[in-house]
C-alpha cells in the first residue's frame, strides 16, 4: 500500500513540475502583432512613436523592453492609443505593466474635467498580458481590438 | 485579516474567546482547528488545500512509518521530508529557478506560480521538525489527528510563527478555562504588540521608501536606520500579539526576540533575533552537519550552508541569498579573527560595530535587487554628506518616533517600565492606564485613516 502512495506522490511531483509549461500562450511573432494592431485602426489618424517619445511618455527605456509599438492618435485632443511591449523577462514585464497603469492614470488626469468622451475611453481601456507581450488599449473599439489580439495566442 | 485590525480586535477575538469558553474541554481543540482553518481560508482561500494536504500527508506518513526495519524507516522518513521540501520549493522557489534558467538556456513559455501560500515557510518548518524528531525517536508519534491538526493549524502561530516544536506544544497540557490572570497577561502582551505595530512600525514606514533614490548619504543612513527599527517592531509586534492571544487561553508560545539591537557581536545578535528560526537551523541543519566539531574547514562549510539556507528561507531572490551569505562570512570572520580583538574593545564599541553591520545587512534584505542594494550602499558611504532639505524635513518630522523606537529596541524604556513597576506601584498603574488609552487612541486613529500597514514578514 505504502509503495503505491509513494508512486502517486512521485507522479504528483512530476505533474506539478510540468504544470507551469502546460497550456501557456503560444509563441507569437512580433510582426503578427504589429500587423493586427495596424489593421484595427485607421492608419491615417494614428502616428507611430519612436523610442525617444516612448521614453518621454511611458518612462520606459530601451533596456526595459525588447520591442515596442505605440500607435497614438495624432490629435492631441484624442486619448486613443495602442501600446504593445515585447519582453521575455517576467519581472520586466511586471514593471512595464505598472508603467502602463501609470500612463493610463496620467492620461485620465489630463482629460478629466475637460473631455468626458476621452475619459470614458480611458476608463474602459484595457491593460493585459499575453505570452511575452504587454498591451495597453485606449480605443473606442477596445473590446474588439482586445479580442482580435488575444485570438493570436 | 490581521491581529491589529479593527475586525479582529472588536469582533473575531471576543467571538473566539466566547466560543472557546462555552465549548466543552473535549471539543475545544476541534473548535480551535475549525476556527484556525476558517481564518486561514478567509485570508488565503486557495492555499488551504496545500495546508490540508500537508497536514494529512504528514500525519499519515509518520503514523505508518516503519518501526522495526531501519532501512524502511529511513525510506518512509525521506519520502515525508522530500514531500514537504518539494512543496515548499515548488510554491516558493520554482518560479525563481525557472526565471534564472530561462536567462541561461532557452525554455518554452511558462507561467510559474506567482503567489506564495500564506505562512507556508513557517508551517512546513514546524512539520519538518516533527518528522525529524519522530524519526530520531526524540518524541512519540502522534496517533491522534485532532492533536496533530491542532499543532499544525493553531492560528496565532500559523502564519508568522513562532516555530514551536511539537513536544513543547503538546507539553502545555489540557486547554483550561479562561481565567483572569491569563486574560490580563495575554491582553497586556497583545497590547504591547499593538503598540509596537501601530504606534512605532506604522509611523516609520514611509521613511525607507522616501530614502530610495536619494543621493544624500545622511538620508540613506536615516532610511536604513528607520527600516532597522521598522522590521524589528513589525515582527516583534506580531509575535507579541500571537503570544498574547495564546496566553489568553493559557498556552505559552516561545518568544522570538531578546532585544537583538543590544547585541555586542553578530553571534550574539543571532542568538537574540528570530530565535525560533535560528534554533531550528541550529538543531536540524548546523549540528547534524557537524557544527564546529569537525575542524575549521567543515565548520566554515557548515556556516556557509546554514546561512545561505537562512537567506533563502526568507524568499526566492538573490538579495536574500546575499543577505544570508553576508552573515555567514561575517560570522566566520568573527569566530576566527575578530573574536580576539573584540574582547579587548569596550562593550559600547562592540555594540556600535554590530549595530552598523546589522543595518548594512538590512539594505540587502530590503532591496528588490542586488543592483539596488549596491547602489544604496554606495550612497550610504560615498553619497553627498551635505544636509539637504529632504533629510532635514524627514528628521524634523520623525526624530521623536525614531528616538522612542530606538530606546524601546535597546530595552531602555522597558527597563524604566520594570523599575517603576517594582518600586512605584501607584505610578505604574497610572502609567499603564495612560499607555492603554494612548494605544487605543492611536489604534483607532490609524484604523480610521486606513494607513495601517501589513506585516512585512507575511511574505515569508
Amino acid at each position: 500500500m505504502k509503495k503505491y502512495v509513494y508512486i502517486i506522490l512521485l507522479l504528483l511531483m512530476i505533474i506539478l513540475l510540468y504544470v507551469p509549461f502546460y497550456n501557456v500562450d503560444a509563441d507569437v511573432v512580433w510582426s503578427d502583432v504589429e500587423t493586427t494592431c495596424a489593421d484595427m485602426i485607421n492608419g491615417k489618424e494614428f502616428e507611430k512613436w519612436n523610442d525617444k517619445i516612448i521614453k518621454k511618455y511611458y518612462k520606459l527605456s530601451k533596456d526595459d523592453y525588447k520591442k515596442a509599438l505605440v500607435l497614438k492618435h495624432s490629435s492631441p485632443t484624442e486619448a486613443q492609443e495602442i501600446a504593445v511591449f515585447y519582453q521575455e523577462d517576467k519581472n520586466k514585464r511586471k514593471y512595464i505593466r505598472s508603467m502602463l497603469e501609470d500612463r493610463k492614470q496620467t492620461q485620465y488626469n489630463i482629460f478629466k474635467g475637460y473631455d468626458m468622451k476621452q475619459c470614458e475611453y480611458i476608463k474602459k481601456s484595457s491593460i493585459f498580458e499575453k505570452g511575452d507581450y504587454v498591451f495597453l488599449i485606449i480605443h473606442k473599439n477596445v473590446s474588439e481590438i482586445e479580442q482580435k489580439l488575444k485570438s493570436l495566442f | 485579516m490581521e491581529f491589529q485590525s479593527l475586525l479582529f480586535i472588536i469582533f473575531i477575538l471576543p467571538v473566539f474567546l466566547f466560543f472557546y469558553q462555552i465549548s466543552s474541554q473535549k471539543n475545544r481543540k476541534i473548535f480551535i482547528i475549525i476556527f484556525s482553518l476558517f481564518l486561514y481560508t478567509w485570508q488565503d482561500p486557495y492555499s488551504i488545500f496545500i495546508l490540508l494536504f500537508l497536514l494529512i500527508m504528514n500525519y499519515l506518513l509518520i503514523k505508518y512509518m516503519d518501526e522495526i526495519d531501519e532501512k524502511r524507516r529511513l525510506v518512509d522518513f525521506l519520502v515525508c521530508i522530500i514531500m514537504n521540501v518539494f512543496l515548499l520549493f515548488y510554491v516558493k522557489y520554482y518560479g525563481f529557478v525557472l526565471n534564472q534558467l530561462s536567462s541561461i538556456i532557452h525554455l518554452p513559455n511558462y507561467h510559474a506560480l506567482e503567489t506564495i501560500p500564506l505562512g507556508i515557510s513557517f508551517y512546513v518548518f514546524s512539520l519538518l521538525s516533527y518528522d525529524i524528531d519522530v524519526y530520531l525517536r526524540k518524541i512519540e508519534k502522534e496517533y491522534n489527528i485532532i492533536d496533530f491538526a491542532f499543532y499544525v493549524s493553531f492560528f496565532p502561530k500559523l502564519i508568522m510563527g513562532p516555530i514551536i516544536r511539537y513536544q513543547d506544544f503538546k507539553n502545555q497540557g489540557k486547554l483550561k478555562n479562561l481565567n483572569k490572570e491569563n486574560l490580563e497577561k495575554g491582553f497586556e502582551l497583545f497590547l504591547l504588540g499593538c503598540i509596537q505595530k501601530v504606534c512605532i512600525d506604522n509611523q516609520l514606514d514611509p521613511i525607507w521608501d522616501i530614502a530610495q533614490g536619494t543621493s544624500s548619504a545622511w538620508m540613506a543612513w536615516l532610511g536604513i536606520f528607520s527600516y532597522t527599527l521598522q522590521i524589528y517592531f513589525d515582527f516583534q509586534g506580531y509575535t507579541l500579539m500571537a503570544i498574547g492571544v495564546t496566553r489568553m487561553i493559557g498556552i505559552y508560545l516561545p518568544g522570538n526576540f531578546q532585544y537583538p539591537y543590544c547585541a555586542t557581536s553578530i553571534t550574539d545578535f543571532w542568538r537574540r533575533w528570530h530565535q525560533t528560526l535560528s534554533f531550528w537551523f541550529r538543531d536540524y541543519i548546523y549540528i547534524p552537519l557537524g557544527g564546529n566539531r569537525k575542524g575549521v574547514k567543515t565548520h566554515i562549510r557548515n556556516l556557509i550552508i546554514v546561512w545561505m539556507l537562512t537567506g533563502l528561507w526568507h524568499g526566492a531572490n538573490w538579495t536574500f541569498i546575499a543577505w544570508g551569505l553576508y552573515y555567514g562570512v561575517i560570522l566566520i570572520f568573527e569566530k576566527y579573527i575578530w573574536m580576539n580583538i573584540q574582547k579587548k574593545l569596550l562593550n559600547f564599541i562592540n555594540w556600535f560595530i554590530t549595530f552598523i553591520i546589522v543595518m548594512i545587512g538590512w539594505v540587502l534584505f530590503a532591496s528588490s535587487t542586488i543592483q539596488d542594494a549596491l547602489q544604496y550602499l554606495k550612497i550610504m558611504f560615498l553619497g553627498s554628506w551635505k544636509i539637504n532639505s529632504l533629510f532635514y524635513i524627514q528628521l524634523k518630522s520623525s526624530w521623536w518616533i525614531l528616538g522612542i523606537g530606538f530606546l524601546c529596541s535597546i530595552s531602555f524604556i522597558h527597563n524604566i517600565y520594570i523599575y517603576i513597576k517594582i518600586n512605584h506601584n501607584k505610578l505604574y498603574i497610572v502609567l499603564k492606564i495612560i499607555i492603554i488609552c494612548l494605544t487605543w487612541l492611536f489604534f483607532f486613529m490609524y484604523s480610521a485613516s486606513d494607513t495601517m500597514q501589513s506585516f512585512l514578514y507575511f511574505q515569508f
